[in-house]
Order: C-alpha cells, then structure tokens, then sequence
C-alpha cells in the first residue's frame, strides 16, 4: 500500500481534483441509491475514494470518474443487501426512527410556483426513490449524471441494448408517477 | 406518455393534422414513439433525425410525448444536490494516513460467467504453481534423502519455517518413493482464495529448500501470480485480461508439470459460486497416489474449466 509521500505529486493532485470534481455527485448518486437509509451516502463516497487511493497505480485516471460511480454503486448495493437482510423488527424500529414527524402528504402548499416546483421535486424523489435497483441506477447515471450509454454500460457491465431498455422503463414508470404535472403542460 | 389509441394515426407518409398546417411526414407515429428517446438521448443518425424532428413538429401528440420526456430530464437535472462536508477531504485523508484499507463490499456485485472464469483460472493458476513447488521440493527433497540413504523423510521435514503443517493433513510427509500416500494421508488442501489466505499461502512459499536456485524460481513465480491474483481480487472491475490465454498457457505448463511426476496424481477443482466472504470462489486441490491401495490407476484427470490436460508420459 503506497503512503501519500511515494505517490506521484501529480497524481495525488489529480485525486484531490477528483474530490472537488466527483465528490458531490457521487455523493447525491449515493444518496438516490440508498432510499432505505441515505444517511450512509457519505460513508459510501468516502469508502469509493479510500478505494481509489487504494488503486491510484492501477486505475488510469480518465477511467476514475466511471471507476468511482461502479464503486459507489457496488457499495450501495451492498448496503441495500445487508439492509434487505436485516431482522423485519429491526428495520421496522429504524423507520419509526426515521420518519419524518410531518408525513409529506401534510404539508399544506401555498399554490405558488415555486412551492409546485418543489411538490415536483419531492415527488420526482420519490418516485426515483420507489424504481427497481436495476432501474433506478441507469436513470440516474443516465439523465442525472449525463453519461452516454457506452458509459453506464460499462459502469454497470450491462449491454447497451439493456442500458436502454432499462432506461426506458425507468422514464415510462416516472413519467406515469408525475402525469398530473405533466398533463398540464 | 398518451397511449396509442388515444392519439391520431399518422402514418408514413400522411397528412397530419394537429396544427393548422397540415405536413406529410416520413415517419408514422408509432415509429416517432420508438426513436423518442434516441431522440433524446442523441443517438438518432442525421436521415432518422431528420425524419422524427419533421414528424413531431407535424403531430401535436409526439410533440407532447416528447415534451414530456424532456420535462422529466429537465426536473431530474434540476434535483438539489447537498454538498459534501467540509471536512470531506480532511477526513478521508485521516482514513488513508490510519491505513484503511478498501472497502471488502466493492466485491459485492454479482461476478459474471466470463469474470468468474477468469478469477477461477488465476487462482487455479496460483494454485496449480504452488502445487508445482510443493512438488519440486518434494522430489528434491527425496532425491536427497535417497542419496543419503535414507528411505523415508525426517520428522517434521514437511513444515514450514514458522512450524505449521503444510496442507490440511500432512501430506507432505510421504516419501516420493515409496507409494507417495495412503487414503488417510492423501491430502486435499482447501484453498479460500481470499486477500487473507494468501498470507498462509506466502507461508507455504517460505518452506526450506536445498536448491535455493530453484527455491527463487518458485518464489518469483509464485509472487507473480500472487501479485496478479491480488489486483484481480482488489479491483471492483476486473480488468479485461489480454493475457488470458497466456494465463492458460501457464496454468497448463503448470499441470502438465506436476502430470510430468510419476509418483502423484493431482486434481485440480474448481467450484463453489463467488460468495461475499470468498469473492474469488474456492479452489480444491486434491492429492491421490498414482494408484490406489488395490494397485488399480487412478482414473484420467479431468480438468474443468475447459483447461486442456497435456498428454499423460505415463500413458495413464
């Protein structure tokens, strides 16, 4: 294992770049990932650079922005396993925990536009939130993200054509979530 | 996204209604629905774009399906975004400098056929080398201790230098020859390819050796792979590996080595599907005399993996 001092200047400039650059939506992808338990995003970003560290010899760097997101899906994946698996009794008293004290559909909203973008936002989030794992992650590399579909296919090690059916879905079955907004445009 | 049936036909090439000049297009609604979110995605060609640019400027009910599609990608780029802490960076380079080391759950993806292959031929691989080593210093050994005109090994000559058996029951013990071992001490080694078994296996690699030319070789070669094998269990991508077929080629030599001995049959298996605390699978070697108590031969190895077995010198 290298230590910070054997580690090429540039190279270690690149991954403090990498911080800047990637942290954040790595972070926001984790977050989306994780609907049972958000509050792990930052442990996940923090591990998925730890183990770029780990590897900083081995990963060329035009490959560690897809390198970080397969990471970060991995590890998400991983916690969403380990979440599925824990006791029903245990997960029930974490979402007595969790909840929020005023249920979303309490809110009362002004009808202003602004309030509505936000009614948008929290049930985009929502329905992100209730996609398919498989779903939900091309989406969000995808449309939020922005990679092209050779990317997600090989961030995910899918094949294209699976990119787009995923991708497919994932919009029919949000796009059906949000009708009421959209049906008045 | 309104349903076909609800929406009118277009189709190729139509007068279209919709706005109030009505176009013909060359492509039909159902076709205009199909290429949407290529459309979207930019990954329609110059003639196909065209094409659907013409026919949803023409049909009003394309160009609210569409419209809804980019509403969403518009509302999904538009999501907050909470920035990371400030002490982010601080405290990540805290966990380097205390040496943390990778997280084990970037294994945690399920392990395609094909990568599953790859990682079982590296550790077959490593193992087939270590058997090749353990042979050679078994045959040295032996060698040696014929010419000193002893017929059997010394007490506890098959131990590592840090004094722990070698494999799960001793098998080194047997001489080379006589009957190389008996069904209670023909030996299976049960290898858990994991990052921490190969501390063991380095243990192996440390035996005492009289040839310490041929000591060095094992221990070069058997680093190498180990090197490898490491990389291939640390990286979440399993890189594509150009040197497959090299690495078969290896592995093959290395069978056909340990074929080569006269006095041990070895079988090589593979099994056991990748788990969490195995990310690379598990790996059995099994050692059986050439023949067996009854004096009859032991059947064919059979290797798996589609691993091409060399000839048998012995015929067998």
């Amino acid at each position: 294992m290298s230590s910070m001092s054997e580690i090429d200047p540039l190279l270690l400039s690149a991954y403090h770049r990498a911080i800047q650059d990637y942290a954040e939506p790595l972070q926001a992808f984790a977050r989306r990932m994780l609907t049972e338990e958000p509050e792990y995003a930052e442990d996940v970003t923090q591990d998925a650079f730890l183990a770029l560290y780990r590897h900083l010899h081995q990963v060329p760097e035009q490959a560690w922005r897809p390198w970080l997101y397969r990471v970060t899906r991995n590890l998400c994946l991983d916690r969403i396993r380990r979440w599925k698996h824990r006791p029903r009794a245990f997960r029930e008293l974490a979402d007595e925990e969790d909840r929020d004290p005023v249920a979303p559909d309490h809110y009362s909203l002004p009808p202003d536009q602004k309030v509505e973008a936000a009614e948008v936002q929290r049930d985009l989030e929502a329905a992100i939130a209730d996609l398919p794992d498989k779903f939900r992650e091309v989406f969000l590399l995808c449309e939020r993200e922005g990679m092209s579909y050779e990317q997600v296919s090989s961030v995910l090690d899918i094949p294209l054509k699976t990119v787009s059916t995923r991708l497919y879905r994932a919009r029919q079955r949000l796009l059906k979530a949000l009708s009421k907004y959209l049906e008045e445009e | 996204m309104s349903s076909a049936q609800d929406r009118p036909k277009h189709s190729a090439p139509s007068s279209v209604g919709g706005d109030n000049a009505p176009k013909t297009t060359t492509m039909d609604c159902k076709r205009a629905r199909n290429t949407m979110q290529e459309a979207l995605d930019q990954r329609l060609k110059a003639a196909e774009l065209k094409g659907f640019q013409e026919h949803v400027l023409a049909c009003q009910a394309c160009r609210q399906d569409y419209g809804r599609l980019r509403s969403l990608r518009q509302w999904t780029r538009a999501l907050p975004q909470e920035p990371v802490a400030r002490d982010f960076s601080a405290r990540l380079f805290a966990r380097i400098r205390a040496g943390e080391g990778s997280p084990d759950a970037i294994f945690a993806a399920p392990i395609p056929a094909l990568r599953q292959a790859r990682v079982f031929l590296s550790g077959a691989l490593t193992a087939a080398a270590l058997l090749l080593g353990f042979w050679l210093l078994f045959d040295a050994l032996g060698r040696r201790d014929a010419t000193e005109g002893g017929g059997q090994l010394p007490e506890g000559y098959a131990m590592s230098e840090a004094g722990a058996p070698l494999g799960s029951s001793g098998l080194l013990r047997s001489s080379p020859t006589t009957p190389v071992m008996d069904p209670v001490q023909q030996g299976e080694i049960l290898l858990d390819v994991v990052a921490n078994d190969w501390q063991d296996l380095e243990r192996y690699k440390s035996v005492q050796h009289p040839d310490p030319e041929l000591l060095e070789r094992i221990r070069t070669k058997a680093t190498k792979i180990g090197e490898r094998l490491g990389i291939l269990q640390q990286l979440p991508v399993v890189p594509a590996d150009p040197d497959l077929v090299e690495q078969l080629h290896r592995l093959n030599e290395a069978v056909g080595l340990l074929r080569l001995s006269p006095q041990a049959y070895f079988e090589i298996q593979m099994g056991g599907a990748p788990t969490r605390e195995a990310p690379v699978g598990r790996i059995i070697i099994r050692l059986r005399p050439a023949t067996d108590p009854q004096g009859e031969e032991s059947p064919r190895f059979k290797p798996k993996v589609g691993l091409r077995a060399y000839p048998d010198p012995a015929g067998r």
